[in-house]
């Protein structure tokens, strides 16, 4: 309500009203400059803070709604059933971890990893650009389908992106002038590569980034002074790196058009709309929403164009640095969120510009939100099929082994985990091993476990085997879902002469 | 310039985000064809059913065998059980292929302490079709009834192949078995059957079989059914057998007659398998490829004659003294043949009949609720 003091501040002076016009009974009053704060609020910062915490919350749900057993990979990383594979990272640090807190427990501590990662994404595109690129941010990183499957699997991806991501806020934190932060990032970017070797394709883009914020707050050579850790720790991590997996029999990584494909699926939106963020912020540092003066002096154009590049080169390059991660078949896309790491803040940017000053173009924005959302919820719950969900065979099994049975399985490794209470890895044999055709006739076995239509030549001759033999029967077949391809589990079991 | 770089920026963005397109995982239709359905798997261990005379077990089926529906069939089974003092422990019944599985009439039948056993007809459908897939979503729907039914099931496609009298059947020029010739042999020489061979016989039920695997319906005993008519021009059985794989028991199909003379009041010896009998040259042919398959006399019976009584006696004699017939199933009806004659197959026909069946029924190892079979794998290896 307009008081009488802001009625008569809003009345011309000295101007006399016509006799036949009677005044108004208010006055409109003048405008201020601008209608809101730009700099943060105390309030503002606990709304944005709200909002980061309904896009954990969101990410979470979207997280939880992936389910299917344990993959190989997951239970290749318990101590007790890793056979030749390998760990991409130390083999006591996050081993350890899913050890004490078993597969279900450590996929929870993955969520919250990446839980984490959203958080910190929001944190540091706050600091370099502000709450709404923070937000805008946070959303497109949470909501990417390599966000969700790492969130949900129980591999060493999630804590090294952790690590990862608490090594960049760390050198980000240092943009407000103190050096112990960049400095603490040297050590957490270190251990990032010691628990999962793919970061560190990561760390140059983190050492980057330290020399400019660095730049911005200090002299070029003090900046120097400040990335001289991160740059020793990149390559020091770099020849850690190499003498570990020299003597690492690793498995052969998809061919490049694969990965360059699969990563232009997973990333080509998210790439999209930071490589547009990135030219909208190289041509004008500001929306213009604010008149200038009312906060700091924004970056040159040489930091904006460096800014752009380094945000968005990650994803450009993801395919080279796939094809130096081998990776457990068919799992090699969750990587990617490495990539979104770094890409989601200047997406973020992308998204608020699209937008545009004031809002003036919501549906842009909400049209990328859903693309976003929907195409990563999509991508998770295909990629989350891409192994047999074995909790149902394990169900049909248990009811049909024995402690002194032998058994041979296409994938004996996952059933063993499952049947742990019930039998002895030393009771299975892979059908991979040898020529078991042999022992079939035999009838050595007294199960047998093979997927179909997933067959290998091996397991071809074993089923017509087993179905020209007539000494095995089909107890169950347990349908699963691999990608859009059902098939299904086949259980044999040893059907003794009926007839003597 | 800065409009032209916004508009620029702006298509970039849209570019990139058909970047997914071509995803795996946007692809709606694929993704509702793979959605599993929510399904109970059966758990049904078929093992002590199929061999009840091994794994510790010694029993035989005494099966009986009724034209109509299965809680028809249930009802004169519960009737004789009743009157012999013996409940049949195996309830046969025959139903048009294709159609639905009457899981609630199973049900009753298995409830009752019998395992249904139901013998389904090709009346309509040719075997190259059934090959070809063009019924698969009738054959899908039928297995996930017999799965969600959760019973063990005996289940025979198109019984009597080798002979010449049905749609699904062999024609055989068998002058010398039928006195007739083209058209009036059977229905077998008539139209598409005429393209029959053995091979899309043994092909069809390969087919079935392995769309009952998919659906996950493996509750069922695979009863291959042969008649024991053989007419001189008719392929080896041999040749319409699938493989031990597919199969699970034998279901052999024969009345016993002799010489074609059903209507003979003299006793014989061995009806069945003597030299002569109706199984004789089956059995020794069965012998030649399915050697370890159990036998079931799917279907058999006796004429109205003086003979019949002995004719019980030989039957049951015949699956308690040879290891490798698991029971029988007696087809327990009066019926009007194709050439005009009644037959009657009943049990009761005349009082030694029913006196011979009543005896015999009797004995400990005929029968017996099939959900008591308790198989020992430990037994079966040692070969007991």
């Amino acid at each position: 309500m307009a008081t009488e003091s802001t009625m008569t501040e809003a009345r011309p002076e000295g101007k006399k009203l016509r006799a036949n016009v009677k005044p108004a009974p208010y006055r409109i009053p003048q405008a201020p400059p601008m209608g809101w704060s730009p700099t943060g609020s105390k309030r503002r910062e606990w709304v944005s803070r709200g909002m980061v915490g309904t896009i954990m919350f969101l990410q979470a749900v979207l997280t939880l709604r992936l389910r299917n057993s344990p993959s190989v990979g997951e239970v290749h990383t318990l101590t007790d059933y890793r056979s030749t594979p390998f760990i991409q990272g130390n083999e006591s640090i996050y081993p350890t971890i899913v050890d004490a807190l078993g597969i279900t427990g450590a996929r929870f501590f993955s969520l919250l990893c990446m839980l984490a990662c959203t958080a910190m994404v929001y944190s540091w595109s706050r600091r370099l650009f502000n709450e709404r690129v923070g937000l805008a941010a946070a959303f497109a990183f949470a909501v990417i389908a390599p966000t969700l499957v790492v969130g949900a699997l129980a591999t060493v991806d999630a804590f090294g992106l952790a690590l990862l991501a608490l090594a960049t806020w760390l050198t980000i934190e240092s943009r407000q002038g103190p050096a112990w932060p960049v400095f603490l990032a040297a050590p957490v970017a270190a251990l990032a590569v010691v628990v999962n070797y793919s970061a560190l394709y990561y760390l140059p883009v983190v050492t980057l980034l330290a020399l400019l914020v660095s730049v911005r707050v200090v002299a070029p050579v003090m900046a120097a002074a400040r990335t001289a850790p991160l740059v020793l720790v990149t390559i020091g991590m770099a020849a850690f790196t190499a003498s570990v997996t020299s003597n690492q029999k690793m498995p052969e990584s998809e061919d490049i058009g694969t990965l360059a494909e699969g990563t232009f699926h997973w990333l080509g939106l998210i790439t999209g709309l930071a490589l547009a963020g990135a030219g909208f912020y190289v041509k004008r540092a500001r929306m213009g929403e604010v008149p200038r003066g009312y906060d700091e002096e924004p970056p040159g154009i040489g930091w904006r164009i460096m800014l752009g590049v380094i945000l968005c080169l990650p994803p450009i390059l993801a395919p080279v640095f796939l094809t130096l991660t081998p990776s457990v078949a068919p799992l090699w896309k969750p990587p990617l969120a490495y990539s979104a790491l770094f890409t989601a803040t200047m997406a973020g940017v992308g998204l608020v510009r699209i937008v545009g000053r004031h809002f003036r173009f919501p549906q842009w924005g909400i049209m990328a939100a859903v693309a976003l959302l929907s195409i990563g919820m999509a991508q998770s719950s295909y990629e989350y099929t891409l192994w047999p969900n074995a909790s149902r065979l394990a169900e049909v099994l248990a009811t049909q082994v024995q402690p002194t049975g032998k058994y041979l399985a296409s994938d004996p490794e996952t059933i063993n985990y499952y049947l742990k209470d019930k039998t002895k890895p030393t009771q299975w044999t892979p059908t991979s091993a040898g020529d078991p055709t042999k022992a079939l006739k035999k009838m050595t076995f007294d199960l047998v476990v093979l997927e179909r239509p997933f067959l290998s030549k091996a397991d071809e001759a074993l089923e017509a085997e087993l179905r020209d033999s007539g000494t095995y029967r089909i107890l169950n077949t347990v349908p699963f879902r691999l990608g859009w391809t059902r098939g299904t589990h086949e259980i044999w079991i040893a059907n003794d002469v009926p007839v003597k | 310039m800065s409009r032209r770089l916004t508009g620029a920026l702006c298509a970039l963005a849209m570019i990139f985000s058909l970047a997914a397109c071509g995803d795996p995982a946007l692809n709606k239709k694929e993704r509702q064809q793979a959605e599993l359905p929510d399904i109970t798997l059966p758990k049904v261990d078929l093992r002590p059913l199929l061999s009840p005379k091994v794994g510790g077990q010694d029993r035989e089926y005494l099966g009986v065998s009724y034209e109509g529906s299965p809680q028809e069939g249930l009802e004169k089974r519960n009737a004789l059980g009743e009157k012999s003092g013996k409940q049949p422990n195996l309830v046969k019944y025959f139903q048009e292929w294709g159609g639905d599985f009457d899981i609630k009439g199973a049900k009753a039948i298995h409830d009752a302490g019998a395992l249904p056993f139901v013998d389904t007809e090709p009346l309509q459908e040719d075997l190259d079709e059934i090959i070809a897939g063009k019924w698969d979503y009738m054959i899908r729907a039928y297995a996930g009834q017999v799965r969600d039914s959760g019973i063990p099931i005996a289940y025979s496609f198109g019984h009597e192949f080798n002979g010449w009298w049905y749609r699904w059947g062999y024609c055989s020029k068998s002058k010398g078995l039928t006195g007739k010739t083209g058209d009036a042999i059977g229905i077998a020489c008539r139209g598409d059957s005429l393209k029959n061979t053995p091979k899309q016989y043994a092909d069809a039920w390969k087919h079935v079989h392995d769309e009952f695997e998919k659906v996950g319906a493996t509750n069922v005993i695979w009863v291959w059914s042969p008649n024991a008519a053989k007419a001189p021009d008719q392929p080896a059985l041999k040749e319409f057998y699938p493989g031990d794989g597919y199969v699970d028991w034998i279901g052999v199909s024969g009345y016993m007659r002799f010489g074609g003379k059903q209507a003979d009041a003299t006793p014989i010896d061995d009806i069945l398998l003597g030299p002569g009998g109706t199984f004789h040259d089956l059995t020794k042919e069965l012998n030649g490829f399915a050697p370890t398959k159990p036998i079931l006399i799917a279907e058999t019976g006796s004429d109205a004659v003086k003979r019949k009584p002995a004719d019980i006696k030989t039957l049951f004699a015949t699956v308690l003294k040879n290891h490798n017939f698991i029971g029988f199933v007696w087809f327990d009806v009066k019926k009007t043949e194709d050439a005009g004659n009644t037959v009657n197959y009943l049990i009761n026909t005349s009082p030694a009949a029913t006196a011979a069946w009543n005896k015999y029924a009797a004995f400990q190892k005929m029968g017996g609720d099939p959900r008591d079979l308790r198989y020992d794998a430990k037994a079966a290896a040692n070969g007991n």
